[in-house]
C-alpha cells in the first residue's frame, strides 16, 4: 500500500468519523482516529509500511516511496510520520481547546487528505520535506 | 522499520503529477480553503439566527395563547391549537401555567435550550398571569450539526468536483499533452514520420499544425542533409580512394623507376663498354652480352606486366579460348623454370591427379602466364626447398585445379590480405630482396577470374605457402580423359626451330622509320641468308613493294610521311596480295584486330625477339622452298598438328555455321601460321586464300575453298604423302 492510497482511505475515514461524531454526538470515532494517528506517529509503525510488508515480504521496500534526505537535526523524522502528528494535534485542538474557532480544520484536513490521495500531491508533506523532514 | 527505507533529496517529489493534476489540485485547494473561510461568518451568524428563530416561535406561542384565552376557549381547545403550532416548530416542550390550569405539550429533554417568560393576558374581563416555559433543542448541538452538514457538503462537493475536474482536464489538457509527449519521445527515437492530429480548433490544434509543419520542414531538411552527407561521404571516400590509389601509384612508379633504371643501367653501361671495345676477351664479351640480354628480357617482362595490368584496370583483358594440352603446357613451364629452380638449389615436383582431360578449352597463353607467375613466385621465395605442382581435374565443377605448394618463407595474415592488390607486394622490402613488380599475382587472380575460376592462398610464416588456382576446364562429356601420363606424348618446345641450322632464301622489305630497328632486323635476317631491302616510311614502302617482288613485307605502324595503316590500305587497294606483317609496339587485341581488318596478314610485337621474327619470316618465305623445309620440321610436331587438325576443322565449321566472321578469321590466322611452319604449306596457302576471300567477299563465297580445305586436312590426316 502506498502513502497515496492510505491518504485517500485515511481522509475518507476522518471525514466519516466527523460525520458520525456530529450526528451521534459521540467523540469515539474522532478519538479512535486520533489514537491511530498518534500510534503511527510515535511508533512509526505506519499502516502503509505494515501492509506493504505483509503483502510483499522482504521485497516491500521496492513498493514504498523513497523519503527525502535531510541535514537538519530533526531530519531523521519522516514527513509522513510528522503528518500523522500534525493531523492528530489539529483534530484534538479543534475538538477540545478551541472548537468554535477552528471547528472547520478537521473537515478541511479530511478534504485535503482525500484530494491528496486522488492527485498524489500532498502539500503538507511537501511543506514538511521543504522544512527538513525527510 | 525506518532504517530500511532509502532516501531521496527531492523534497518536492510529491509534486510529480501531470500539469493537469497540478492545476486541478491548486484549484481544489483554493476552493476548499475558500469554502471553509466563507462558512466562518455564516456559522457566526447561524447561532444568532437560531436564537431569533426560537424567540420568534416563542412570540408566536404567546400570541396564540393570548388569542385563545381572550376568546375564552377551554383548556383542551387551547392545548389542541397550541399543539398544532408546536408541531410545526422546533419547540420540543411547552409548559403553560395560568390560574390553576397547566398546559403541557411535548416532552422535556435533559439537554435543551429554555425560553421562559411570565405574561399578563386578558383584555375585557380580568387580567390573567400566565407562566410560559418553552424548551428548544440545545443550540450547541444545532451548531455542530450545521457544521457537519457544511463540512460534509464542502468536502463532498470538492471531491466530486475534483474528480470531475480531473476527468475534464484529462480529456482537454492531459490527452493533447500526452500526444506531444509521445511525439517528442518518438522524434527523439528517430521516428520523424509521426504527425499530430490537427482536428482541434484550440491552442493544441494550432500548436499541432505548426508542429507538423515544423516536422515536415525538419524531415525535408534532414533528407537534404542526409543526401548531402551521403554525397559528402561518397566524395570523401572517392577522394580517399583516389588519394590511396595515387599514393599506391606513386609508390609503384617509384618502384618501377627503380626496376626500370636498374636493368637499364646495366644495359647502357655494358653497351657503352662494348661500344668502346672494353671486352678483354671472348668470355668477357659473352658475359657482357648476357648481362644486356638478361636485363633487356627483364625489362620486357616488366613492361608486359604493366600492360597487362592496364588492361585489367580498363577491363579490356580478353580471353582467347581454344583447346590445348595441359600436359604440354606444364612440361613447357617446367623447362622454362628449370634454370630458376637450379639457381635456388630447390626442386620442382610435378604431380598429376588423373583423370585429366586430354585437351583443356581455355586460354593457353593466359594459363601459362598464371602458372609461370605462381611457380616463379614459389621458386623465388623457396631457397633450398621443394616446390610442388599438383594438377587435378574437378569433374563436378568442370575445373582444372593447379596447386602450387612451396616450403619457402611463407606469409603472415596481414601480408596475405595485401597479396592480390595491385601495386603492392606482401612486404615493401620484398621488391628489393626478391625482385618482381608486385603486379603478377594481381594480374594472375584477375586472369583466373576471367577464365572462370579464382586463385586462393594459404600460408604459414616460416613453413610455406600454398596457392590454388582453378580455371574452367571446358571439358565436355565424351571428350577423352587421360588416365596416366604414359598416354600422353609430351612436347615441351615453343615451336621454334634451332636457328643455327637454317638457311632461308627470299627477299624481305623492312618498312621502318627507326634506323636502329632497320639495322637490327637486317642483321638478324641476313645471317640466315635473307635478302633485305629497307624503306624509311610508308610511302617509300608502298612504292618499293609495288615495284619489286618481295616474299614478305615487315611494316611499322607509326611512321612519318605515311603511316603503316595508310600504306597497307594503299597496297591492298592496288591489289598487292603478298603477306605484310605489321611491326607494332601496340599489343592490345583490339588494335591487332584493327590491323588485320586493314589488310595486314599478321602482327609482330616489338621489341623484336629473334625467335619470333624468324618464325614469321620462315613461315612466309619457306613457302617457296617446301621440300627443303619439310626436313627441318620435327616429326613430333607434325604429329601434334595432325592430331589437332580435326579440332581446327571443327572450329572452322562451327564458325562458318554461326556466320561468325571473326572466329573464322581467327582460326584461319592460326592455320596460316602453323601450316608452313610444320611442313604443310598447302594449309597455309589455302588458309591465306580463304582468309582473303572471307575478308573481301564474305563467308558465303568461301564454299569451294572450305571443301578444298577439308580435303587437304583429310589427306594430311590419312598420311597421304602427296599432301
Amino acid at each position: 500500500m502506498t502513502e497515496r492510497v492510505y491518504r485517500l482511505i485515511f481522509g475518507s475515514m476522518l471525514w466519516l468519523s466527523l460525520v458520525l461524531s456530529a450526528y451521534y454526538q459521540s467523540l469515539i470515532p474522532i478519538y479512535s482516529i486520533i489514537g491511530l494517528l498518534l500510534f503511527e506517529g510515535i511508533t512509526n509503525w505506519r499502516v502503509p509500511i505494515a501492509i506493504t510488508r505483509i503483502r510483499y515480504g522482504n521485497k516491500y521496500k521496492e513498493h514504498l516511496e523513497t523519503p527525502a534526505c535531510s541535514t537538519k537535526w530533526f531530519g531523521k523524522i519522516e514527513a509522513e510520520r510528522m503528518l500523522r502528528f500534525i493531523v492528530a494535534i489539529v483534530v484534538s485542538l479543534s475538538y477540545t481547546v478551541i472548537p468554535d474557532i477552528i471547528w472547520f480544520m478537521p473537515w478541511f484536513m479530511a478534504g485535503m487528505l482525500i484530494l491528496a490521495g486522488i492527485s498524489n500531491i500532498c502539500p503538507m508533506v511537501m511543506f514538511l520535506r521543504w522544512t527538513g523532514f525527510r | 522499520m525506518k532504517d530500511d527505507i532509502q532516501v531521496t533529496s527531492d523534497w518536492a517529489k510529491n509534486w510529480n503529477g501531470s500539469i493537469a493534476v497540478k492545476v486541478t489540485s491548486i484549484v481544489l485547494w483554493s476552493i476548499l480553503i475558500l469554502s471553509f473561510v466563507l462558512t466562518i461568518p455564516f456559522m457566526v451568524s447561524f447561532e444568532k439566527t437560531k436564537l431569533k428563530e426560537y424567540v420568534w416561535e416563542a412570540s408566536q406561542v404567546k400570541q396564540l395563547l393570548d388569542k385563545e384565552i381572550n376568546a375564552g376557549h377551554a383548556v383542551a381547545e387551547i392545548k389542541e391549537n397550541l399543539g398544532a403550532l408546536v408541531k410545526n416548530s422546533e419547540i420540543e416542550h411547552l409548559s403553560i401555567v395560568y390560574q390553576d390550569k397547566e398546559i403541557i405539550i411535548g416532552q422535556s429533554k435533559a439537554e435543551h435550550y429554555v425560553i421562559q417568560d411570565s405574561q399578563h393576558v386578558g383584555q375585557h374581563e380580568l387580567d390573567i398571569d400566565v407562566l410560559i416555559k418553552l424548551e428548544f433543542p440545545p443550540l450547541e448541538k444545532e451548531i455542530i450539526l450545521e457544521r457537519a452538514k457544511i463540512g460534509s457538503v464542502i468536502v463532498g462537493f470538492s471531491v466530486l468536483f475534483g474528480l470531475f475536474l480531473f476527468w475534464i482536464n484529462r480529456n482537454i489538457v492531459h490527452a493533447p499533452f500526452n500526444q506531444f509527449v509521445d511525439l517528442t519521445k518518438k522524434i527523439s527515437q528517430g521516428d520523424n514520420a509521426i504527425r499530430l492530429d490537427e482536428d482541434r480548433d484550440d491552442e493544441f490544434g494550432v500548436l499541432s499544425k505548426f508542429m507538423n509543419q515544423m516536422l515536415d520542414v525538419m524531415e525535408s531538411k534532414q533528407a537534404d542533409l542526409e543526401k548531402a552527407n551521403k554525397e559528402l561521404m561518397s566524395e570523401i571516400n572517392n577522394r580517399e580512394e583516389a588519394l590511396a590509389a595515387s599514393q599506391q601509384k606513386s609508390a609503384f612508379l617509384a618502384n618501377m623507376s627503380h626496376e626500370i633504371r636498374t636493368p637499364l643501367s646495366s644495359i647502357i653501361g655494358y653497351a657503352e663498354r662494348l661500344r668502346f671495345n672494353k671486352a678483354k676477351n671472348k668470355n668477357d664479351l659473352d658475359e657482357m652480352l648476357d648481362v644486356i640480354l638478361q636485363n633487356g628480357n627483364h625489362l620486357l617482362y616488366l613492361i608486359n606486366d604493366i600492360l597487362d595490368l592496364s588492361k585489367v584496370e580498363a577491363n579490356k583483358l580478353e580471353i582467347d579460348i581454344y583447346p590445348f594440352s595441359i600436359f604440354d603446357l606444364i612440361e613447357g613451364t617446367k623447362n622454362l623454370l628449370k634454370d630458376k629452380v637450379m639457381d635456388q638449389s630447390s626442386e620442382l615436383v610435378v604431380n598429376y591427379n588423373f583423370p585429366i582431360p586430354k585437351l583443356i578449352n581455355n586460354d593457353q597463353v593466359r594459363t601459362k602466364q598464371i602458372l609461370l607467375n605462381l611457380c616463379s613466385n614459389a621458386i623465388r621465395f623457396t631457397e633450398k626447398g621443394t616446390v610442388t605442382l599438383n594438377i587435378a581435374f574437378e569433374k563436378q565443377n568442370n575445373k582444372l585445379v593447379l596447386e602450387i605448394k612451396d616450403t619457402g618463407v611463407g606469409m603472415s595474415a596481414v601480408q596475405i590480405e595485401r597479396l592480390f592488390k595491385p601495386f603492392t607486394q606482401a612486404d615493401s622490402t620484398i621488391t628489393r630482396r626478391y625482385g618482381g613488380t608486385g603486379l603478377g599475382l594481381a594480374i594472375s587472380k584477375r586472369l583466373a577470374e576471367l577464365m572462370g575460376g579464382d586463385i586462393t592462398v594459404q600460408s604459414v610464416e616460416g613453413i610455406g605457402t600454398r596457392f590454388i588456382c582453378k580455371i574452367d576446364a571446358g571439358y565436355k562429356i565424351g571428350e577423352p580423359l587421360v588416365m596416366e601420363l604414359s598416354e600422353v606424348k609430351l612436347t615441351s618446345v615453343d615451336y621454334i626451330q634451332p636457328l643455327e641450322d637454317k638457311h632461308i632464301s627470299g627477299k624481305v622489305l623492312v618498312v621502318e622509320d627507326t634506323l636502329e630497328i632497320q639495322m637490327l632486323v637486317k642483321a638478324y635476317l641476313e645471317d640466315f641468308g635473307v635478302d633485305i631491302d629497307t624503306a624509311n616510311n610508308g610511302k617509300e614502302g608502298v612504292d618499293k613493294a609495288l615495284t619489286n617482288d618481295y616474299g614478305l613485307v615487315l611494316m611499322d605502324i607509326q611512321m612519318p610521311v605515311m603511316n603503316g595503316k595508310e600504306a597497307i590500305h594503299r597496297l591492298r587497294k592496288a591489289g598487292y596480295t603478298k603477306p605484310v606483317v605489321a611491326l607494332t609496339a601496340d599489343a592490345i587485341k583490339q588494335n591487332v584486330d584493327e590491323f588485320l581488318e586493314l589488310g595486314f596478314t599478321e602482327t609482330l610485337t616489338k621489341p623484336i625477339v629473334i625467335n619470333e621474327l624468324m618464325m614469321k619470316v620462315e613461315q612466309y618465305l619457306s613457302a617457296d622452298k617446301v621440300d627443303d623445309d619439310v626436313d627441318f620440321v620435327d616429326t613430333d610436331l607434325r604429329d601434334k598438328l595432325i592430331e589437332r587438325l580435326p579440332i581446327y576443322l571443327s572450329e572452322l565449321d562451327n564458325a562458318f555455321d554461326e556466320s561468325n566472321k571473326e572466329a573464322v578469321l581467327a582460326t584461319l590466322h592460326i592455320l596460316i601460321g602453323v601450316g608452313g611452319s610444320f611442313g604443310f604449306p598447302k594449309i597455309t596457302d589455302l588458309a591465306a586464300e580463304l582468309n582473303a576471300v572471307v575478308r573481301e567477299q564474305g563467308l558465303e563465297s568461301a564454299v569451294s575453298l572450305r571443301e578444298q580445305m577439308k580435303e587437304c586436312f583429310t589427306c594430311i590426316i590419312n598420311n597421304n604423302p602427296k599432301c
